[in-house]
């Protein structure tokens, strides 16, 4: 079994004047000193726009030199795909202390949204992230109906979450009307229900049982990449492969949504969370939008989902996001988040989406459970 | 500096008898429809022969884009159709609003900047 024994991260944000070894150095130190060790013996990585070497160049200013550093890119999904390949070498024995690292400066790359490459029939024709999604709320609206006051509460609670957390991008409350009335970006998408380009690292340490009660067990990881995603499909972009990819993990561990006690989600947009906690089971297809107004998945509730903000409050930096969100999971089930704490946390579930369209649906997804 | 190749990733449109169709291949094993060239089927692995879809279909997601994204004119706006027994394309469509879902659409071959283009021409069904 894997354990996770130290976390960190940087600050979230538009971070144009830090480069990306100092956004690595404050949340490897970070984690390093969490788990109080000194050294490792592997790094995995996980980024997405990062120029070749980048993790190398970053983890020399710290003097982690000679062993084997290797990057995975898996769109939104890199860093916990790393993570997923750590836990998988440590179960292997193949190391015994691996540091996970995501890392993004999205702002040396990005002024506007997000856009698959042109190689690909979406990014050639404009259909930018934002657009994606919004085709997700179109096929939702087509297959259930639309409730976008129950879209915009999603923002709503996301953002009161991120008050909460003083790494947040966005860290401000709005309400329903502040959220529906922002600049439409995408039909039927606000910018208050896009996330943002965000710069950031996110580190973790793991390795096997070794007697410290503080270190939170790995209970589960599945790792999937998308079917073919055509015509034969009623559903939103995306929904079959985490809906299959969660019900790999629930198999795995023999722990079903209902026993979870947090869920970090991939909420780049609202639309994203809301069919996301339906693909996890939380709630029925078609639910999601009374799940959210019943207040479950906010903090106080019984299933509190994105207690840290999530993409939409926190920021997402692509590559760092997914190492981000298993760091909030241990943070609340060590009872270590401050004003954010989810009560009683015992096991927390991390669920990252990567990908355009491309045909497929989705290049990749992640599912962790952490705790006992 | 020289411009960097790349394949255009769109369907192929092409015109038969005053229509706009999507030049796409169908498996001669299991019949799966596809815009891609590929050699073989990705679902049975049989052999792949030109078919043609179109031209019309059902709007199956749509929206407008309002932000800018290069190479784009915003606002612009994009639609999924869904051709008889055939592929899911994406199309761009007219004017600032998206498409009635359900609604009917048909292909009218390709806009200036070679985006497959479609016009609403029917009500939801």
């Amino acid at each position: 079994m894997t354990y996770v024994y130290g976390v960190g991260t940087s600050r979230f944000g538009r971070q144009p004047e830090l480069s990306a070894p100092q956004l690595v150095q404050s949340a490897v130190i970070e984690a390093l000193q969490d788990a109080d060790i000194e050294s490792v013996d592997a790094v995995f990585v996980g980024t997405v726009f990062g120029a070749p070497g980048t993790a190398q160049r970053a983890l020399q200013t710290l003097g982690i030199t000679g062993v084997p550093i290797v990057t995975y890119e898996n769109a939104c999904a890199s860093g916990s795909t790393a993570f997923h390949e750590a836990c998988a070498a440590i179960e292997a024995e193949r190391y015994r202390q691996v540091l996970v690292l995501g890392v993004e400066t999205m702002t040396a790359e990005f002024a506007g949204p997000i856009t698959p490459t042109e190689s690909d029939v979406e990014g050639r024709s404009g259909l930018a992230m934002p657009g994606i999604y919004a085709m997700v709320a179109s096929r939702y609206e087509d297959l259930y109906g639309l409730d976008v006051e129950a879209l915009a509460q999603i923002s709503v609670k996301n953002h009161r979450h991120g008050v909460m957390n003083d790494r947040a991008q966005h860290g401000t409350e709005v309400t329903v009307q502040e959220v529906l009335d922002s600049r439409m970006i995408a039909d039927p998408l606000t910018l208050l229900q896009c996330c943002d380009i965000s710069d950031a690292a996110a580190a973790a340490i793991v390795g096997p049982d070794r007697g410290v009660e503080r270190d939170v067990k790995v209970r589960g990881s599945v790792l999937r990449s998308g079917g073919l995603w055509d015509y034969r499909s009623d559903h939103p972009w995306g929904f079959e492969l985490v809906r299959d990819t969660a019900a790999a993990l629930y198999e795995q561990t023999g722990i079903g949504p209902e026993e979870i006690s947090l869920f970090e989600v991939h909420d780049a947009f609202t639309i994203g969370e809301l069919t996301t906690t339906e693909a996890l089971g939380l709630a029925k297809p078609g639910g999601g939008g009374e799940l959210v107004r019943s207040g479950r998945t906010t903090i106080g509730g019984a299933q509190p989902v994105n207690p840290s903000g999530g993409l939409l409050s926190r920021g997402h930096p692509l590559g760092a996001t997914g190492v981000a969100q298993i760091a909030e999971g241990v943070w609340h089930l060590r009872g270590d988040a401050g004003a954010r704490q989810v009560d009683a946390a015992r096991l927390a579930l991390v669920e990252t989406m990567g990908g355009g369209t491309a045909g497929i649906d989705g290049n990749g997804c992640v599912v962790v459970m952490l705790g006992d | 500096m020289a411009e960097i190749a790349l394949v255009d990733p769109r369907p192929k449109v092409v015109e038969q008898d005053g229509q706009h169709l999507i030049q796409g291949w169908r498996c001669a094993e299991c019949n799966y429809a596809i815009t891609q060239e590929v050699p073989r089927c990705p679902e049975c692995r049989g052999g792949m022969k030109v078919s043609y879809f179109g031209p019309t279909g059902t709007v199956h997601g749509s929206t407008t884009i309002r932000v800018r994204v290069p190479g784009q004119q915003h606002p612009y706006s994009l639609a999924y159709v869904l051709f008889p027994d055939g592929p899911r394309v994406l199309v761009h469509t007219p004017g600032d609003t998206p498409l009635p879902l359900r609604s009917t659409a048909t292909l009218t071959g390709l806009t200036e900047n070679g985006e497959i283009a479609a016009q609403r021409d029917g009500e939801r069904v």
